[in-house]
């Protein structure tokens, strides 16, 4: 039997977190943090679990970044995008603002290119996994996290400087 | 400003955006309400995966284990021909504005057999990629890949796992057999067309709105949330020598693990390798099956083709059960892709089987017959097993218009 208390306070704040940062607000991050509990459920049933902070960082991320995409579908469906808006969108002070813009722009970034190379992109580059730690994880060899990783940031920094000279 | 500064720049954006989002969440924390929440839900799961049925799987006897066995499989392979049945013909609109969007689909299946009042009970976990898993508990897991044309069957009593490579079925990526390669897309055409009304009811507490409709003669009952549309539970009555089949707990989009579909076995698993090709044409698939029953019943050949329960049961009754796993697991994916072709077929109409008109061995004598899809001619299999095309005139049992 597995103790789930003791699961969750020992990794729970990390992998809430990792939800949190993709998706920018709270209630998503909690949607997203409990089905990557319930999906690690399932897993534990199919084998032993012998890293549960690895694996439920991993449910956790794909999981925000599906809700990412549904989201930006919907919103898309709501009204069209507006970097426009998003960079008139400030609050003050005029740092937070500009932060506040560019978490934003990153996410919006972050649903246009593959979802694979958007889970590789967030673990290693916002959770801080390295490259070893990816490939054991998703069960990919080292080279291909380099290859996926170094192509997404290619197609993020693209996708940014547009939205950036759209907004300016 | 040169391309080495524009680069630069960018980067430059993209370590800003990322530091952006990195600091941001650091604003927030986990809420005591939200761990509540996720542990009650957590023990909630486990609790609906209680050990009773576990311990009713342990007690089986090892015939009914490797009966499951052999049933999952020809269950799954039923499954997958008959989804092509699903066109577009079943329900409503707004179920299908709920459904287009899955990229994947959970279930529970539930099959009763006419003769038994035992279920059998499924889970299912399928992907648009045309990846399917289905569990049955404690006994097999079946897993599928049908563009790349492989199946595995994971034994967890015998640590044995069986992969079947029917890759001769056709090109890698091709849908073998006129089965369909995407059972969550063959889903979504469930709610392309119309379904008739028959009323309200509840289901599981919610109130359910109902729908019936006929497919190749089957009766579909699509039981849907009356607020939000979403499919809770569909049934086929009377099915394929089934009393009742029922898909229910659907969860779309649900993040499926790709680990979930591998073929490779798990640690401790001993594999064995085994290739078949599946056969889009009726008589490819049933003359091995009748072939089989016959062998084991002096003769005779299955009183009804559509009751697979009874014909499964007749041929476990009689031989060893170790001799006759093999055999059946042989001719397993026949049988199911038989009784999936079957139903796409109307008796008496478009096929007609009369295993009362011939004995094994009578060459001049038809058992069986049907009409294949745009063909005016009828493929008649006789009593000795061969196949051959007839005008409607030779058949024991004129078709009905």
């Amino acid at each position: 039997m597995i103790n789930w208390d003791l699961v969750m306070q020992s990794e729970g704040p990390a992998v809430w977190r990792c939800s949190r940062r993709i998706l920018g607000n709270d209630s998503d991050a909690d949607e997203c943090f409990q089905e990557a509990f319930l999906d690690a459920v399932n897993f534990s049933r199919r084998q032993t679990v012998t890293n549960w902070r690895a694996l439920l960082i991993r449910l956790a991320t794909a999981r925000s970044i599906d809700r990412l995409r549904q989201r930006s579908r919907h919103e898309r469906r709501e009204q069209a995008t507006d970097w426009n808006q998003l960079a008139n969108s400030n609050a003050s002070p005029p740092q937070m603002a500009q932060a506040a813009e560019l978490s934003q722009r990153l996410r919006a970034a972050l649903v246009k290119i593959s979802p694979r190379q958007a889970e590789v992109f967030c673990l290693t580059c916002l959770d801080g996994w390295s490259y070893a730690e990816t490939a054991e994880h998703l069960g990919i060899s080292l080279d291909s996290v380099g290859v996926t990783v170094h192509r997404a940031r290619s197609q993020l920094r693209q996708l940014l400087a547009c939205m950036n000279e759209v907004s300016s | 400003m040169n391309s080495d500064d524009h680069e630069a720049k960018h980067d430059d954006l993209l370590e800003q955006a990322i530091a952006a989002v990195k600091n941001e969440a650091s604003a927030s924390n986990l809420a005591p309400r939200t761990v509540a929440d996720t542990l009650a839900a957590l023990r909630k799961a486990e609790a609906k995966h209680s050990p009773r049925i576990w311990n009713r799987v342990i007690a089986m006897t090892l015939t009914q284990k490797i009966a499951a066995a052999i049933g999952l499989t020809i269950t799954g392979l039923t499954i997958y021909f008959v989804f092509s049945l699903l066109g577009p013909s079943v329900t409503y609109a707004q179920v299908a504005a709920q459904i287009r969007a899955a990229k994947s689909m959970v279930f529970d299946a539930t099959a009763q057999t006419v003769n038994s009042p035992k279920e059998i009970k499924m889970h299912y976990l399928c992907m648009d990629t045309g990846r399917m898993r289905i569990e049955m508990p404690g006994e097999a897991t079946m897993i599928m890949d049908i563009p790349a044309h492989h199946m595995l069957m994971l034994q967890p009593n015998s640590k044995t796992a069986t992969l079947t490579d029917f890759s001769g079925s056709g090109p890698a990526g091709s849908t073998p057999a006129g089965g369909q390669q995407d059972m969550v897309a063959q889903f979504k055409k469930l709610g392309e067309a119309q379904g008739e009304p028959i009323g309200e009811q509840m289901v599981d507490g919610v109130k359910a709105k109902e729908f019936r409709a006929t497919v190749h003669g089957i009766d579909a009952f699509v039981f849907a949330d009356a607020k939000t549309g979403m499919p809770l539970k569909v049934e086929f009555k009377y099915f394929m020598g089934l009393s009742n089949l029922t898909f229910s707990n659907f969860d779309f989009d649900a993040h499926l693990d790709p680990s979930q579909f591998t073929m490779e076995p798990p640690a401790g698993y001993t594999l064995q390798k085994q290739s078949f090709t599946i056969k889009g044409d009726l008589a490819d698939n049933v003359v091995p099956l009748l072939k089989v029953y016959a062998e084991h019943n002096a003769g005779e050949f299955p009183p009804n083709l559509t009751d697979w329960a009874g014909i499964f049961k007749k041929m476990m009754g009689t031989t060893k059960p170790a001799t006759l796993s093999a055999e059946l697991t042989k001719i397993a994916p026949n049988i199911g892709a038989t009784f999936g072709l079957l139903a796409q077929y109307q008796k008496g109409k478009t096929y007609d089987y009369l295993p009362e008109n011939a004995k094994w061995g009578d060459a001049d004598k038809i058992i069986l017959w049907y009409q294949p899809e745009d063909s005016k001619t009828y493929k008649a299999i006789y009593g000795d097993l061969h196949v051959a095309d007839v005008t409607a005139d030779k058949l024991p049992s004129p078709p009905t218009p």
